[in-house]
């Protein structure tokens, strides 16, 4: 016993050392790598005030421009109206009436916080759990996709956008409908990696990609990016494809978080067929 | 007694500089720059070694709250204060430390402090790139990233060396 204690009083900063070493490592795999995941909820709340009051001045240089973004973003909206509904019954009878119920619910928040020229990416909302967003959300903005809601506190809530190197989400190519996987190269806000698209599919500089649905996050059909770039690596039996990103994340500054009613539903049929 | 407070503040106020200032610096993939690691370079050569552990993985934790990456940051600045006796003994002058001083300039000179902060920030950058993108990027844009961040959290050292002095 005696020795045992003069060996930690002896070797206290190496020990010390590797425990501190062994909870950052857990932290580091437990929580860096999957989107699922929840972070430590209370430091949100602190640093969304701290970043509303940092950036709360900013926004108004920006006024003008968003009002007239806000005045197309409502007509758009007005005249895909009933794209957010789903028929009850038969596809067949068109009729606007009690056939339809709400599948998606959009709201739409202000970014009070982002960044670009890190390897992870973050956007801090203004609307949080008490507005309705719920974790896993999709966020899109008019231009396209822009991430997935991460966490959320009372008021706030952190997205985590396509410009970080945890992100991916499945689509499709606009031509042939063939789909694979987007993810950020980490090097340019402008641009992404589309994999996964074997060679005998036909893929031109200038196709769109939009998303499949596949995940319930997003409404099929959101635009992700045009091609940029097709490579065929030797070697290798899939593209790389270089993606033009279709939204500016340096200029986004209004969102629509995208909660489909639905998921609950049918993530329910996915554990069904699990068991 | 008072070397204690004035670390306990140089503590907050870098912690407040990184996350206010530093983490909001939105310019280049390149930079981003990590001004906490002057806490590590300036605790007493006679910092208790249990200390320079706890307050460094505290210093980690807290920023990586604020910066969304769980453990990175406190990995990699345990890992530098764990090696900065290493270091300080390979960077010690023929007549040894002078007990009870700072590893800044004021008790060791410009040109001692040029080599030891220089090992120190570059050390810390590139352990914290190297980590955040592991299996993601490549070697040659991790060193890039820890070059040009070293020379701009370099130069606000000094800056702040020069008021040190100064005062």
């Amino acid at each position: 016993m005696k020795g045992l204690l003069s060996f930690i009083l002896k070797h206290h900063f190496t020990l010390i050392f590797i425990i501190l070493q062994f909870i950052s490592f857990v932290l580091i795999v437990t929580y860096n790598h999957t989107q699922k995941e929840a972070f430590i909820n209370s430091s949100y709340y602190t640093s969304g005030i701290l970043n509303s009051k940092i950036t709360s001045i900013s926004s108004y240089f920006s006024l003008l421009e968003e009002n007239s973004r806000l005045i197309k973003e409502n007509t758009n909206l007005r005249n895909q109206f009933i794209k957010d509904y789903k028929n009850r019954h038969v596809p067949s009878k068109e009729i606007l009436d009690s056939l339809y119920f709400q599948n998606y619910k959009i709201l739409s928040g202000r970014v009070i916080q982002s960044s670009v020229f890190k390897t992870r990416n973050f956007i801090t909302l203004d609307i949080g759990r008490f507005q309705g967003v719920k974790k896993g959300s999709g966020v899109i903005c008019d231009d396209g996709v822009v991430g997935i809601v991460k966490n959320t506190s009372e008021n706030y809530s952190v997205v985590l956008p396509i410009i970080n190197s945890d992100f991916k989400v499945s689509c499709k190519i606009s031509g042939n409908d063939y789909y694979g996987s987007l993810r950020w190269d980490a090097k340019s806000y402008t641009s992404a990696i589309l994999e996964d698209i074997p060679f005998h599919v036909s893929v031109k500089k200038g196709d769109s990609l939009y998303t499949t649905g596949f995940s319930s996050i997003f409404p099929t059909g959101e635009l992700l990016g045009v091609v940029d770039k097709v490579e065929k690596n030797p070697g290798d039996n899939f593209y790389k494809i270089a993606v033009k990103l279709s939204v500016d994340f340096k200029q986004v500054r209004t969102v629509y978080v995208v909660d489909q009613l639905l998921k609950a539903e049918l993530d329910s049929l996915k554990v069904g067929i699990d068991d | 007694m008072i070397e204690v407070v004035k670390n306990i503040i140089r503590f907050f106020i870098l912690l407040l500089l990184q996350i206010v200032v530093l983490n909001n610096i939105d310019i280049s993939v390149f930079l981003s720059p990590m001004i906490i690691v002057l806490f590590v370079i300036l605790l007493p050569f006679n910092t208790p070694k249990w200390i320079l552990l706890i307050s460094t993985f505290l210093m980690g934790i807290i920023l990586d709250l604020f910066m969304n990456t769980p453990g990175i940051v406190s990995f990699a600045l345990v890992f530098l204060a764990y090696s900065r006796p290493v270091i300080l003994r390979l960077l010690r002058p023929r007549e040894g430390y002078v007990i009870g001083a700072i590893p800044g300039v004021k008790d060791l000179g410009w040109n001692w402090f040029f080599q030891y902060s220089l090992i120190m920030t570059s050390f810390f950058h590139f352990l914290y790139f190297m980590i955040l993108g592991i299996s993601q990027e490549n070697f040659l844009f991790i060193i890039w990233k820890t070059i040009i961040s070293s020379l701009f959290t370099l130069l606000v050292i000094y800056l702040f060396q020069l008021f040190s002095i100064k005062k």
